[in-house]
């Protein structure tokens, strides 16, 4: 291939590219799990009822949400978030799922245990089942560690550069916010400080300035 | 601070992914460097200087 042609086929990457396509074809995947969902509950509904309108959804739902499978399979992006095929660049791909897996690990006990609650488990501060908080505990005091500092040590220096601008940025929101509500709580002016409101907020400011100078 | 990479990548018919892959950093490293959003550390310059066989000065310049 000739060196100008091969320049003109080459699109250079673009984040906001990348993460639009992501996010389509991750919305595109939960409609496709939906809907395969939808075509085994009509099996279901079938064989147990013999109903005319469950064959139906059978067999228009299960073609069209396998086409839509394999189309999603087709336009799969490739979930290299933008680093190259090297040793550094599996590292951190084996990092995504870990962080992933960890995720799934902590919010998997709190929904179930707090199924007939909604979110209240999540986010309230009300007391949480002892054998829950025992392995959310454990994942975020010696998972979420050991995976922080994988992360660091296999992170490039772009990516150190703007976490540290993230976390200094998220730093700043909590220095100011904590005494500023702190001392208006005590003056009469607001509600009693809520720690985890504060570190919530922190780790917004945190990763939308880590994200902007990563990938703006 | 202005640099040449993006030339000298073009020069080589490499990519950002390529050139990345080189240089053991991120894709978004690279595109960070060549639109001058992103300085390199002294220890990466050198390593971009050593892969294009050239001195850091004639790659990086801080006077443009």
């Amino acid at each position: 291939m000739m060196k100008s042609e091969r320049q003109d086929d080459e699109a250079p990457f673009s984040a906001k590219r990348y993460f639009a396509h992501l996010t389509i074809w991750s919305a595109g995947l939960s409609l496709v799990l939906i809907a395969g969902l939808v075509v085994m509950f009509g099996i279901r509904d079938y064989s147990i009822s013999g109903e005319t309108a469950d064959l139906w959804l059978v067999l228009l739902g299960a073609p069209i949400t396998l086409a839509a499978f394999a189309y999603l399979w087709k336009t799969a992006p490739d979930f290299t978030l933008g680093e190259p095929q090297t040793p550094r660049g599996k590292r951190v791909r084996w990092l995504v799922w870990g962080v992933v897996l960890v995720g799934i690990a902590t919010s998997l006990p709190i929904n179930l245990a707090g199924s007939d609650q909604g979110g209240q488990l999540l986010f309230g501060n009300g007391p949480v089942p002892s054998r829950t908080a025992l392995i959310v505990l454990l994942m975020w005091s010696v998972a979420l560690p050991i995976l922080a500092i994988l992360g660091r040590r296999t992170a490039d220096e772009h990516a150190r550069t703007a976490h540290d601008a993230g976390m200094a940025a998220g730093f700043q929101t909590f220095y100011y916010a904590a005494p500023i509500w702190w001392m208006g709580w005590r003056g009469g002016f607001f509600s009693q400080p809520d720690v985890m409101i504060l570190f919530v907020g922190a780790g917004i400011v945190c990763s939308a300035v880590t994200l902007w100078r990563r990938f703006a | 601070m202005k640099n040449r990479l993006k030339v000298l990548r073009a020069e080589r018919d490499w990519s950002q992914a390529e050139l990345a892959g080189r240089l053991d950093v991120s894709r978004q490293a690279v595109n960070a460097i060549e639109t001058g959003k992103h300085d390199p550390s002294l220890p990466l310059a050198f390593r971009i200087a050593r892969l294009f066989d050239m001195r850091i000065e004639e790659i990086f310049d801080d006077e443009i």
